[in-house]
């Protein structure tokens, strides 16, 4: 698929991967939607790149997933290329002996992991993928992973829903590559950025950096060039690129 | 701190074996995270043949918590 003729629509435009991805992608002259829950986030990256459409959504709620989605393509047309980034780091161990009262891996937490990670991701992609399959629009659903999929100490849900995404992209490629409809994903360690950075502390940080082979985390340079070869290699399909510096965990 | 508990934080956090100060918090320490503390906690339980409670394990914040709370429980590091 050349680049400069697609139009994508990317999750979690506001953050950190998401704005990089979405200015390199309208860079390189493709059409670019990016939706997001955080309005904030959303305009401060319209002012930067204006030629984006921004859409506040919430993936966890499939009525604004549909609208939403409604809306992408009475603006741009046909979605070409749908690219799942939203998503939303999240620790905490199953049974916690350090906390006074509640031990146990909180419901909620649970549960807003996997609206952020997995659901959303579901919605959109089902909503998406009935519009290429219906109108014979070829095109790639591309999920962003994550190198805990592999189960990750202290990430029951977020490694669970990784994990589901990463069965999804082999699902889907199977299911929908009959239309010409492909599906990847690609699965980073830890990459220099903010969210990183929130999530874990400055020793944790130190201690996966000093565990990833190349003694550094990714850059969002050396994402971007990950998903621009996932668009562009029509062959590439039903497999996680493992984008980790060599970090298996 | 005696022998067997500096091997403790060594094996748990990583320390370089190294006798730590009463007052250093265990978060504080480098390799601090919530799955090497309660290694941490399990580890002082089979080397001293003790179990902890919930607010023992609470209580645990520091080098000289960790030290009081063994010794509640009779045992001298
Ligand atoms: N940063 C890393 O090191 C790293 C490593 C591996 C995988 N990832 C994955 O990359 C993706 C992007 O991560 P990031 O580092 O940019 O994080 P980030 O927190 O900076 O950005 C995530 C964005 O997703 C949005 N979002 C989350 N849930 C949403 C929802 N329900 N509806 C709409 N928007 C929602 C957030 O508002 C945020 O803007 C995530 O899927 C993450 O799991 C990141």
């Amino acid at each position: 698929m050349k680049l400069a003729e697609q139009t994508i629509l990317l999750t979690g435009g506001g953050g950190a991967v998401g704005s990089a991805l979405a200015e390199a992608l309208a860079g390189d002259g493709a059409r670019v939607a990016v939706l997001d829950r955080d309005e904030q986030a959303l305009a401060q990256l319209e002012q930067r790149v204006p030629e984006l459409g921004a859409y506040r959504c919430d993936l966890a709620d499939p009525e604004q997933v549909e609208s939403t989605v409604e809306a992408v393509h009475a603006a741009l047309g046909p979605v070409t290329v749908l690219i799942n980034n939203a998503g939303t780091i999240h620790s905490e161990p199953l049974v916690n002996l350090l906390s006074r009262d509640r031990k146990r891996h909180a419901l909620e937490s649970w549960q807003k992991t996997l609206d952020s990670n997995l659901n959303g991701l579901f919605y959109i992609t089902a909503c998406v993928a009935e519009r290429m399959v219906t109108t014979r629009t070829r095109g790639l659903i591309l999920n962003v992973s994550s190198v805990s999929a592999a189960g990750n100490v202290g990430q029951s849900a977020y490694a669970a829903a990784k994990a589901a995404v990463n069965a999804l992209t082999v699902t889907w490629s199977k299911e929908l590559g009959m239309f010409g409809v492909r599906s990847a994903a690609i699965a980073p360690g830890f990459l220099d950025t903010p969210s990183t950075h929130d999530a874990l502390s400055e020793a944790n940080v130190k201690k996966w950096t000093k565990q990833t082979p190349l003694q550094r985390l990714g850059t969002l340079q050396e994402l971007t060039s990950a998903v621009r070869f996932v668009i562009e290699n029509d062959y590439y399909n039903g497999r996680v690129l493992e984008l980790d510096g060599g970090l298996r965990i | 701190m005696n022998a067997d508990l500096s091997e403790i934080f060594q094996e748990s956090f990583s320390t370089n074996g190294e006798v730590l100060p009463d007052e250093q918090d265990l978060r504080s320490l480098d390799g601090w995270d919530s799955m090497a503390h309660m290694m941490f906690i399990m580890k002082l339980e089979t080397a001293y043949g003790v179990e902890l409670t919930g607010d023992d394990i609470a209580d645990m914040q520091t080098v000289g918590q960790v030290r009081e709370t063994l010794a509640k429980h009779g045992i001298k590091v």
